[in-house]
Order: C-alpha cells, then sequence, then structure tokens
C-alpha cells in the first residue's frame, strides 16, 4: 500500500487510517531519514488506538508506553549498539504483549521478530511516500 | 524465624510469608500486567491480612533467576529495598529450584521450564538425594535440544513450569511414558518455596545475599 502525503497532517491521517487496522501483538517497523515523518506517523497510530499520552520522539528514553486499551509502544533503537542492550530494555517483554509495538530504527531487532509490518517514509520536498509491507 | 518471599520470575507475581517451614500465607496473582504496579500493594496487604509489621521479618528473600528481566529486577530490588532498610538479612533462591521443590519428595528427576520465547526456555534438572542435586544447571536453550538431552537419560521426569503445557505434545513425543507432568493448576509460581528454602539456607548454611541470575539466553543462532 503506497500514500502520498503533502504535509505533516497528512502523515498523521496516513498513520490513523493505518493504525485502525492494528490488533493486539502487532509490531510496526519504521523506516526513514531523520526529519521524515516517523513520529508524525506514529502520532496517527496513537489516535487511531486512542491512547492516554501523544507520542514525542523516543530517541531518548528509547521507548515510550503511551497506555490506552491496547497499550502503544514506541521504541527508537537509534541508541542501541548490541543485543545485549536490546536484552537490558526487556525486548521480548514488549514484542509478545497484549500491546502494539511501533518500532523507529528497527535493523537491531529485525532478526527477532517473526511477522512485522514495514512502513517506509520517503520523502523529497514537502512531499512524503509512505510504502506500507507486511514481512513474508 | 519469619521470611518474605517474593516471585516474580514469571508472568505471575507472587509474595509468601514463611513462618519456621510453616507457610502463614501468600498471595500470588496471574495477570499480565508489571510487576512493579502489583508487588509491593500485595506485600502490603499479605502482612496487613497476617497481622504483621514490615519490621517483623527476619529474612527477606526473592527468586534471583532465571526468568523475566524486569520481573528479576522488580522483585529483588523489592527484597534489598526492604533487607536494607531494616538492616536484615536478604537471600536469592534459583527459580528453577524453587519451581522443582514441591516434586522432590518424588524419587524421580524434576524438570522445570521457564517460557523464554521463541521455542527456547530455561530449565535445569534437579533430583532428591540427601541435598537437592542439580543433574543439570541452569541454562536457556531451544526446547528441542532439552528434551532430547532427557531422552538420553531414559528415565521418568517429572515437568512443570509456565511453558510445559505449550509443549507437552513434543515432550510425549519424545519420552513417551517418562514423562510426568505436574497439573496445570499448580504450574504458576508460588512464593512459598522460595521461602522455604531461603529459611533452609539462611538457617542450615548460614548463606546470605542476593544478585540476580538472569541466564543469559541466546537472542539469534538458536536452532
Amino acid at each position: 500500500m503506497e500514500m502520498l502525503c503533502k504535509s505533516a497532517e497528512d502523515t498523521v491521517l496516513s498513520g490513523f487510517e493505518f493504525g485502525k487496522k492494528l490488533k493486539k501483538g502487532d509490531v510496526v517497523c519504521l523506516i526513514g531519514d531523520l526529519g521524515a515523518g516517523k513520529t508524525t506517523f506514529t502520532k496517527g497510530i496513537a489516535k487511531a488506538l486512542n491512547t492516554k499520552y501523544e507520542p514525542v520522539s523516543p530517541t531518548f528514553s528509547i521507548v515510550h508506553d503511551y497506555g490506552g486499551d491496547i497499550p502503544l509502544y514506541h521504541f527508537d533503537l537509534y541508541r542501541l549498539t548490541n543485543e545485549n542492550d536490546l536484552m537490558s530494555i526487556d525486548f521480548d517483554s514488549y514484542i509478545f504483549s497484549d500491546g502494539i509495538c511501533v518500532i523507529e530504527w528497527p535493523d537491531l531487532a529485525l532478526d527477532l521478530l517473526e511477522n512485522y509490518y514495514t512502513v517506509e517514509i520517503k520523502y523529497s520536498g514537502n512531499m512524503r511516500t509512505i510504502n506500507i509491507k507486511e514481512s513474508e | 524465624m519469619k521470611t518474605l518471599a517474593l516471585d516474580t520470575a514469571t508472568a505471575a507475581a507472587s509474595v509468601a510469608v514463611v513462618e519456621d517451614g510453616k507457610m502463614l500465607g501468600v498471595m500470588t496473582l496471574n495477570l499480565k500486567k508489571p510487576h512493579s504496579q502489583k508487588i509491593m500493594v500485595a506485600a502490603q496487604k499479605l502482612l496487613e491480612q497476617l497481622e504483621l509489621k514490615v519490621s517483623d521479618i527476619d529474612l527477606f528473600a526473592a527468586a534471583h533467576g532465571p526468568g523475566s528481566f524486569t520481573g528479576l529486577r522488580v522483585g529483588i530490588a523489592a527484597v534489598k529495598g526492604f533487607a536494607d532498610s531494616l538492616n536484615k538479612p536478604a537471600i536469592g533462591v534459583s527459580t528453577l529450584e524453587a519451581m522443582a521443590y514441591p516434586y522432590l519428595m518424588y524419587k524421580d528427576l524434576v524438570c522445570p521450564l521457564i517460557d523464554a520465547r521463541r521455542d527456547q526456555a530455561y530449565y535445569a534438572v534437579y533430583k532428591k538425594g540427601t541435598q537437592t542435586e542439580e543433574i543439570f544447571k541452569a541454562d536457556c536453550q531451544n526446547i528441542k535440544n532439552i528434551i532430547c538431552q532427557l531422552a538420553v537419560l531414559n528415565k521418568k521426569v517429572i515437568f512443570t513450569g509456565d511453558c510445559v503445557y505449550t509443549h507437552k505434545d513434543y515432550i510425549v513425543s519424545q519420552l513417551g511414558e517418562n514423562a510426568v507432568f505436574a497439573d496445570e493448576l499448580y504450574c504458576v509460581n508460588s512464593a512459598v518455596a522460595v521461602g522455604y528454602i531461603a529459611e533452609k539456607r539462611y538457617l542450615y548454611k548460614k548463606e546470605s545475599g542476593i544478585s540476580p541470575d538472569y541466564v543469559l539466553k541466546a537472542y539469534t543462532g538458536n536452532d
């Protein structure tokens, strides 16, 4: 599935539409450069899930829990260097939970995931192309 | 002597008070809620109902692993907090040994299994002797490897733990009648055994001290 976005509002909206389809236990990997709109897209997902808190970038804290009926866990693995780091954030307890995990910079974790969505955000100027794929 | 014991190594959060080898009370919550939100409240309520103050406790114990990374840290931190603030001893007990404890009255081998995801499990194998004997040391492996090692022994093995019923069919296919299963009802971790073992260790072996024993799992490279 491919979507074109002309503004941040559009990106939120596409996240919202995508978020409506997510179920307990789903994992979403977000691919895109700095400033592509990964966190903005996550805000849309959070809206669809009616979370308690609004997403902000988890780069500093590595994982955020926004609460809600289905908990939304928002990761940024950019600052992690190896799999021991994943253990020390108890990664498994999130991805095997009843919540939904959205992971920015997911490369380190890809081998550990079985089924997941990949959302790739590319941009040139103000235009964003969002490409959503399911693994396997 | 009164012991307050915690087991937060699996999905269940359990707290128990044991006095001289007798259970005074236990509260076990088998929820998918973080232990950090439940265990202290559970401990407080249990002590309240037993008409005890935390200062009446002589020994603090926790399952020190293996098990859930966060769970272990919650349990150990709580026990250390109690012990240090009251200047009382703290002691760690193997989660697996505590799980095996109720079955060590039989002569068979006992194999507790803790789910480590991706078809892996934490396990150890115990046997009753003059002392509890550890036939296989605590480790984390693919379930097929674990069962293969046990099949070679050609002995009766009692299985318990949170993932036993997930793998039951496979275990039976490999071990046949040598596999005996604890009732699913008792496959939920309880802090009672942690308390018993802790008390014995402290009294008879003068052991104390607690630190986590995570038993590292291999995130990748499992077959």
